[in-house]
């Protein structure tokens, strides 16, 4: 027997060669292949065999003339139109001949892909992107002493002192650069302009080397250069910062600049737009670690101690060949080491436990929660695509029922299945093709709508911008929906007999792929069910969160938060705040002035208090807020006294008075009892410790207490805060915020306060106001992002689902047509049909929903710790989602029963 | 009338096969004299033209299991065919006459 080709490689030949020689050019193909197989090996023969076919496919399309000429000569034109152009001529009329349901599926398509871009997109810059300017992005990492990361980090025992991080970087064999770094932020100015505030990174070691920077201008600060003996007055400087200093063609390097009162030279520009070494936290300088001691106040011998533990934020390049276990594996190995060469450190060195985070493209603490949180989203979007993919098998199919009678007769006709699923491949582009550019239209505009700040510790998402992994995402969906929904639908085709297309013309629905199609359609409003849940859910949340009463009122309240000019003794400093209190106040639309250190809802000290009798055993003690506020504060958040009275101007001195107010919750904890004006309350740290209490007020809730503005995931429940105030001050800090209430109406940019700061301090950074509502707003930032995100998607479930569900009923009302119309005839009203339709819809809605609480509940688990006041199996959403689902099949069926009234007994008699 | 380049080819190895055969067999004659693939595709294109030239003719044949059960199609070299090769084959052969020699000392400065 002589050799065939691969069976695969015949039936590309027999889907591309076209044309009158087809039998012939055919017949030569497989000829050649069985005498080279003889000569050649059978893989080469193979390939001669591909490459005949492409050639010999490329010879016809390369004639335009002949392929005219043959089309002429063509017998039948409608079944075998020979080329692409053709099936895609035919594929353009059939989408003309039924644009109702063109527009469906390509409006499924779209529905289905355009949030699924629009997540992916997010993914991609808040996830994936890799650090700018840095070459070493996906190379380097982050080096964690301890599993659990935290923004406090740099405060906590967990660092290395600068001999052990000297003696790390001396013994890391398998790191090629090693380097540690901090936040500090400079105030600068350039030529005695105002200066800007501007975060800056100290490092000490190859920080430049470790990311892979490239200077734009000038050079880089090399890790030999950040010894301590090293000239630390230099810095290297954004693009950014250059740009705003000097504008963006000046020269920088070489020009001084003052930062925080100090000269700095400018050695160069970090090019490639490097912003730092942590995405979402942009830094515009980099100065030497030593610099600490002139632009920070640190001392020289501070950085060397022996208990000071500063280097805690470690990024490591390892080195070619080494593996991120490897250097771990050293790493420990070597604090090993260093504990038993200094025993006083043995054991806090012994709980570090070295992790590197391979990729610098996002911050290592916010790492784990915004992969939660984009997971969640992935998840929610998956879902959405799988609604819109039943959703477009279920019309494929349920348009391939309809159109079995037209295929029946083609396949009766001759046409072969390969060409039925020829013509339905390229319909099926055509309409994902067409789904896919709107979907990506609608991706923009979902980006365009979470454009902002998302999660924290994240950079801004800057809205849909095109990418190679989007565009190839988008690519494979289209490849695989063509595929899947084109191909398999037009096989299933080439099964109709012309028997079928006899029956059909009756209008009888044989019932196959039914069951199929009532399970689709099931899965939609199951999947549906499970977004519609979980958005509920988190509307709901958020609407809990907004509904906390937190017993004060920010409305119309403006903040503004600046570093007085310098560092003052108390006196200088306390004439100064009341000097900014005063001028503020008598501004006009000012109807109330207060200054606070972050706010009722921000960040404050925590200490412990108690009875002076307590302080011995102070570890014991509760720790609480401690808030220090100005004369009027209480006014101003309209918290009233329930008993004493709150601060007024004797209590506001220095020294300081010695007065503190109490909640009422807090005397209670404290003494057991509310009334206690008069009596003595100890506070660890305040100065001093021993205060007399003049006031007692009601309480309220800071919502620093229901979700801390860190990365701490849960909510807790929204208790009374246990608050002590102590005049404004009495901790000596050189940071102030103001904040006035505005009369109203409120302006949108409320410029009053910070023109009164700069006209005030002209040689401090201009400060940025603030609505303190926007900032309690970023409490639950995350939980609105979700909650719009589930609601945006359950709504285009739905919308598929009822289309699902109308196409299922539509066709059921079509296949019972007969017996609809002998029923009208027979004198059914428009009720009882109605009723007979909807009871048909109602077992596929009552499956899906049963379906859907199945899907939903793992859904709400994950859910669970972001949810607030309202438990994640709560009986409400559930039933509010089962029955908006309801509510759309219901809707879905109106059309299908209209058509039901509308049958004509004779006409379909008549049919049959 | 002038043939082109690949006329002259098919033409040429259809004389070869005895002034008759069919693709697979020309495809396969031109790789072995010339080193150079035809698919077959682009064989019935030219084929094509030449039959309307009246150089060739053409009938189906039979088929044969090794092309799957399908038949051929035979061309044979009609005297026209024969008569303009044989024209074009003697004026190149006059023009290259003598050349060869000439041509080698070309190439190898050029080379």
């Amino acid at each position: 027997m002589s050799a065939r080709p691969p069976r695969a490689l015949s039936v590309l030949a027999r889907l591309l060669v076209r044309g009158r020689h087809r039998e012939f050019v055919l017949g030569d193909l497989d000829e050649l292949y069985a005498r080279r197989v003889g000569s050649h090996r059978p893989l080469r023969a193979a390939w001669a065999y591909v490459r005949d076919v492409l050639a010999s496919v490329w010879a016809r399309r390369d004639r335009p003339e002949r392929r005219r000429k043959v089309r002429r000569t063509r017998p039948q034109r409608g079944l075998d139109p020979g080329d692409l152009i053709g099936d895609l001529r035919h594929a353009v009329r059939a989408c003309r001949r039924r644009p109702g349901f063109t527009l469906l599926l390509v409006a499924t398509v779209a529905l289905g892909m355009g949030p699924t871009i629009a997540v992916l997109s997010m993914v991609e810059q808040l996830l994936l992107r890799p650090l700018p300017g840095a070459s070493n992005s996906d190379a380097a990492a982050y080096l964690r002493l301890l599993e659990s990361d935290s923004e406090m980090a740099e405060f906590s025992p967990e660092g290395l002192t600068l001999h052990e991080f000297d003696e790390l970087r001396r013994r890391a064999t398998l790191v090629d650069a090693l380097a540690s770094y901090g936040y500090t932020s400079q105030q600068v100015s350039v030529d005695g302009a105002r200066p800007v505030l501007v975060g800056a990174n100290t490092f000490y070691g190859d920080f430049f080397e470790a990311l892979g920077v490239r200077p734009a201008e000038g050079r880089l600060i090399p890790g030999a250069e950040t010894a301590l003996d090293a000239d630390p007055l230099v810095a290297v400087i954004s693009e950014d910062l250059r740009t705003r200093l000097f504008g963006p063609e000046a020269e920088a390097v070489g020009r001084a600049v003052l930062m925080n009162g100090q000269p700095v030279e400018i050695v160069g520009v970090a090019g490639g737009g490097f912003r730092g070494p942590v995405r979402g936290d942009p830094t515009d300088a980099w100065l030497p670690h030593g610099a600490l001691v002139p632009l920070v106040g640190f001392t020289r011998e501070r950085l060397e101690s022996p208990q000071s533990v500063m280097h805690s934020r470690i990024l490591a390049l390892p080195a070619a060949g080494a593996t991120l276990a490897g250097v771990e594996q050293q790493v420990s190995e070597i604090f090993l080491r260093l504990g038993e060469a200094n025993p006083e450190r043995a054991e806090e060195l012994a709980r570090v436990q070295p992790s590197a985070v391979p990729g610098l493209h996002m911050p290592p603490a916010a790492r784990e929660r915004a992969y939660r949180t984009l997971s969640m989203m992935g998840w929610a979007t998956a879902l959405l695509l799988m609604i819109a993919c039943a959703n477009v098998a279920d019309l494929l199919l349920f348009e391939n029922m309809a159109r079995r009678g037209g295929m029946a007769t083609l396949r009766a006709l001759g046409a072969s299945t390969g060409r039925i699923a020829r013509q339905h491949l390229v319909r099926s582009l055509l309409i994902a093709g067409l789904g896919a550019s709107v979907g990506a239209a609608l991706g923009w505009g979902i980006g365009a709508l979470f454009r902002g700040p998302l999660l924290l510790g994240l950079p801004s998402f800057e809205g849909l911008h095109p990418d190679l992994r989007l565009s190839a995402f988008v690519a494979g969906a289209l490849v695989t929906t063509t595929i899947v929904f084109g191909v398999g639908p037009a096989l299933l085709a080439g099964r109709f007999d012309l028997g079928d297309a006899l029956r059909l013309s009756a209008g009888r629905d044989t019932g196959r792929f039914a069951s199929l199609r009532i399970a689709l359609c099931g899965g939609q409003i199951a999947l549906t069910l499970g977004l519609l849940v979980g958005g509920i859910l988190m509307f709901r949340t958020i609407v809990n969160i907004q509904g906390i009463d937190t017993g004060i009122e920010i409305e119309r309240v403006v903040g503004v938060t600046f570093d007085a000019p310098e560092d003052l003794e108390p006196a200088s400093m306390h004439a100064l705040q009341r000097g900014v209190l005063d001028a503020v106040a008598s501004q006009p639309g000012v109807e109330r002035a207060t200054l606070d250190w972050y706010g009722p809802h921000g960040s404050q000290f925590v200490a412990p208090v108690g009875l002076p009798t307590d302080a011995e055993n102070y570890a014991n003690l509760p720790r609480m807020l401690i808030w220090q506020v100005s004369p009027g504060w209480f006014e101003l958040f309209g918290l009233e006294a329930a008993s004493g009275r709150t601060f007024d101007d004797g209590d506001w001195r220095v020294p300081s008075s010695g007065a503190a107010i109490l909640t009422e919750s807090t005397a209670q904890r404290i003494f057991g009892r509310a009334d206690v004006v008069g009596q003595v309350v100890w506070i660890r740290g305040a100065t001093p410790p021993e205060r007399r209490v003049v006031g007692v007020v009601e309480d309220y809730t800071s919502l620093v207490s229901v979700r801390a503005t860190d990365l701490e995931g849960a909510f807790r429940p929204a208790e009374p805060t246990d608050a002590v105030f102590l005049p404004y001050g009495d901790f000596l800090l050189r940071q102030i915020t103001v904040f006035a209430k505005m009369t109203p109406p409120a302006p949108e940019v409320p410029r009053t306060v910070q023109g009164v700061i700069e006209s005030l301090f002209p040689d401090v950074p201009s400060p940025q106001p603030y609505l303190l509502q926007d900032r309690v707003d970023r409490i639950h930032r995350e939980e609105r992002l979700l909650g719009r995100l589930l609601l945006t998607l359950a709504v285009f479930g739905a919308l598929m689902s009822g289309v699902g569900l109308f196409a299922a009923i539509y066709f059921m009302v079509a296949s019972r047509k007969r017996e609809l119309g002998i029923r009208v005839a027979l004198g059914a009203d428009a009720v009882r049909i109605l009723k007979l339709v909807t009871r048909s819809a109602a077992a596929i809605v009552v499956g899906g929903v049963a379906a859907g609480l199945l899907i939903a509940y793992p859904l709400t688990s994950a859910l669970r710790s972001r949810l607030y006041g309202i438990e994640h199996l709560d009986p409400v959403s559930y039933g509010t989602a089962a029955l908006a689902l309801g509510l759309v099949a219901f809707l879905a069926c109106i059309a299908p029963a209209r058509e039901a009234l509308r049958a004509d007994p004779v006409a379909v008699l008549r049919e049959e | 009338m002038a043939l082109g380049e690949l006329e002259q080819v098919v033409l040429f190895a259809l004389v070869r096969l005895d002034g008759e055969s069919h693709g697979a067999e020309i495809v396969e004659q031109i790789e072995e004299r010339t080193g150079r693939r035809v698919a077959p595709g682009a064989l019935y294109t030219v084929l094509d033209r030449m039959e309307q030239k009246g150089l060739v003719e053409s009938w189906i044949g039979d088929s044969t299991p090794e092309r799957g059960g399908r038949r051929r199609k035979v061309y044979r070299l009609l005297p026209a065919g024969a008569r303009e090769l044989r024209e074009w084959y003697g004026g190149i052969r006059t023009l290259a006459s003598g050349v060869l020699p000439k041509l080698d000392r070309l190439a190898e400065e050029a080379g």
